[in-house]
């Protein structure tokens, strides 16, 4: 259940106690001051435990507890002057309980119950001799005032509760439809029709102003297939002065629709809500006001579809800049491919001058002509490979490289490590060996996407490899930012020598040769940032630490 | 003895050849390159004794050369053990249409010497002969 629901409904159990416990004590002034009482004094505690029985007993059966209510005032009352203020107000008690109900039903029997028990007492009263009835119709007028005010009260619970739900809709969108913002709508409807007790509304659009050309409206989304809209007359300023209005000149679909325009900003985003109508709203609702319980609602539903939005743009970017990764890795392969397919008179000329010595004297000019057209041929293919091989290489657009650095503020920097260390070792802390010594802001050159992809890759292996032991500590120097990585290894001796050996090497192709590719990525990236680092060996071997230098340089324009 | 080679890139496999007939065939062979499928009459191919058709590495001409074997092995189905696939993709088994023509077709990668066309040569000869 709702948690809102539940809470409500456990409010209305105490406040129906704490309603039968006042009942019962008005019952008992009644008898103990209102002397007239017509039975015997050992019967009243059996009414009292009459009530009391049957209320525990029906607990859940509202018309019979009101029943039971009415029964135990009337009984009470019974054989004293229901024109008595005392026992007039008692006869009103349920009809001021009236907020704590929950059924429709008991709702309307609640002035017919109250008439009659009026009727029953002042005709025990009169002693069955019918009284001039003119003269008592004037009770009816606080009875009816009353069951009015109850009525717009509970309307205002109701309206609440439709509040509540609406949000609750809203944000159950989060946890069942993420990614498919028009499923939003559909709590949205049900609540709505709930209110209105019928099918009033048939569907929603959620069109959005487009700031460059006022005239022009988007469908942002809708809780149906909308293929195409056409607003007759000058809607945009319309909604924008009115905020809410119902208009039935909008064709949604080449259908003419009778529509309920609502208008919301949210920062500079501006949205009409569009509910489609099967039938005209009870103007009630206008003269209350209730549409502008919908605001909170349709202002978050416009902060998903934006955010959503947004979020499709970053995708879009990021594949775009994917792309251009794609495309250099096709073009690098195509060319080792282009080198590989060039390679046959090189092979061939090798395999011939090696058969040199077999060739007989009588064959020697034909050999020696196919040996000059074979020179001739791989020249021709090396100087092709070799200029292939130079516009791959000298062409200034490998996304893989990290050379472009910009100044990025140290919290930053401080935050992508934690985020990244939290990521991998969830359950561990980072270390801050030395916080910064005043809150001057720092500012490092580096390389952001480079430095995300070292430290992700380095603590991944540490995540991989390490076996008890992996830490991350964070040093805040005057000059510049240190950060040590440390973790136990499974590796023999030799093999750790040679892991240090290679990171700390100067020569590239080495590693390439002999390590894997991660740790090749890892170095280059390095070298790339001119970062300085070492790598070490620490407690006799038994573990390897990762020790980065990033140094600190003035500089405001940071991006943080 | 004539030998087909479908190759629109010949100069680059044209001296493997040449010093495969000098080393191992007594020039007795003669080499017909066709630089497109377009370029061959496909009905005369059984008049060649090996014919090796070159796969690129361009998905369009892959299926160019897929289909021009499907073509001469449609028109006679005995030449289907006179071809050779002459190819610088080492993948391409991933991406040979499923058709059993295929199978046992040999395959000659690229970049190759005149020792491993002459084997590719004989190999194709003697099965024929035999």
């Amino acid at each position: 259940m709702k948690t809102y629901l539940s809470i409500s409904l456990f409010q209305k159990r105490v406040n129906s106690i704490l309603f039968r416990l006042l009942v019962i004590a008005y019952g008992i002034f009644v008898i103990s001051f209102l002397k007239e009482n017509p039975f015997p004094w050992f019967v009243y505690p059996m009414i009292f435990i009459f009530y009391v029985i049957v209320y525990i007993s029906v607990l859940k059966k509202s018309v019979i507890r009101l029943i039971n209510d009415f029964l135990f005032i009337f009984l009470i009352s019974l054989g004293k002057d229901p024109m008595n203020v005392v026992i007039f107000c008692f006869l009103l008690l349920p009809i001021y309980n009236n907020v704590n109900f929950s059924g429709g039903r008991r709702s309307k029997l609640l002035v017919p119950l109250t008439i009659l028990v009026f009727v029953g007492l002042l005709l025990f009263y009169k002693d069955w001799i019918l009284p001039d009835y003119s003269e008592y119709l004037i009770v009816l007028i606080p009875i009816i005032s009353l069951s009015f005010i109850n009525y717009f009260t509970s309307l205002r619970d109701k309206l609440r509760d439709f509040r509540e739900s609406l949000i609750d809709s809203v944000d159950t969108y989060y946890l069942k439809n993420i990614r498919k913002p028009h499923r939003v709508y559909k709590g949205l409807i049900h609540s709505l029709n709930n209110i209105f007790k019928s099918k009033v509304i048939k569907g929603v659009v959620c069109l959005s102003i487009n700031k460059e050309n006022n005239e022009d409206l988007l469908v942002m989304n809708s809780s149906f297939i909308v293929y195409g809209i056409e607003v007759k007359n000058d809607l945009v300023n319309k909604v924008r002065e009115r905020k809410v209005f119902q208009t039935n000149q909008i064709d949604i679909n080449q259908v003419n629709r009778s529509c309920l325009c609502i208008f919301v900003k949210v920062n500079e985003h501006e949205h009409i809500y569009l509910f489609i109508l099967n039938e005209p709203i009870p103007i009630y609702y206008y003269l209350i006001g209730f549409f502008k319980s919908l605001y909170p609602t349709l202002t978050k539903i416009s902060n998903i579809i934006i955010s959503e939005r947004e979020l499709q743009e970053i995708k879009t970017r990021e594949m775009s800049r994917l792309l251009v990764s794609h495309v250099y890795v096709n073009k690098a392969n195509s060319t080792m491919h282009f080198i590989r397919n060039r390679l046959t008179p090189l092979y061939n000329l090798v395999l011939l001058t090696r058969r040199y010595k077999t060739v007989k004297e009588d064959e020697m000019p034909e050999y020696i002509e196919l040996l000059n057209n074979e020179v001739e041929r791989a020249d021709n293919e090396l100087k092709s490979i070799t200029s292939r091989a130079n516009s791959m290489l000298e062409n200034d657009d490998n996304p893989f490289v990290y050379k472009d650095l910009k100044p990025v503020s140290s919290d930053k920097i401080f935050y992508t490590i934690k985020r990244l260390y939290s990521s991998l070792f969830p359950y561990k802390q980072l270390e801050i060996l030395q916080s910064p010594s005043d809150t001057h802001k720092r500012y490092i050159q580096i390389n952001e996407e480079g430095l995300e992809i070292l430290l992700a890759d380095w603590l991944n292996n540490m995540n991989k490899y390490s076996v008890s032991h992996a830490t991350c500590a964070v040093l805040f120097h005057q000059d510049y930012l240190q950060i040590i990585f440390q973790n136990d290894h499974k590796l023999i001796k030799e093999d750790l020598r040679r892991l240090i050996e290679d990171l700390m090497s100067e020569n590239r192709n080495e590693i390439m040769k002999r390590t894997t590719r991660g740790l090749y990525t890892i170095k280059s990236i390095l070298d790339d940032m001119r970062v300085k680092y070492n790598v070490d060996e620490k407690e006799n071997g038994r573990l390897l630490e990762l020790n980065l230098t990033l140094q600190f340089v003035s500089d405001e324009n940071s991006n943080f | 003895m004539k030998i087909a080679i479908f190759e629109n890139e010949y100069g680059s496999v044209k001296g493997a050849f040449e010093s495969a007939n000098f080393f191992y065939f007594e020039g007795k062979l003669t080499f017909e390159n066709f630089a497109s499928s377009q370029k061959a009459n496909l009905a005369s191919m059984s008049n060649y004794a090996v014919i090796f058709v070159d796969i690129d590495l361009s998905s369009k001409s892959e299926l160019d050369g897929f289909s021009l074997i499907e073509k001469i092995v449609e028109i006679n189905s005995d030449l289907v053990s006179r071809i050779v696939i002459l190819t610088g993709n080492n993948r391409i088994k991933e991406i040979m249409p499923k058709n059993s023509i295929f199978d046992n077709i040999e395959i000659h990668f690229k970049p190759t010497d005149f020792d491993r066309i002459a084997k590719s040569l004989q190999s194709v000869i003697d099965s024929n002969i035999g």
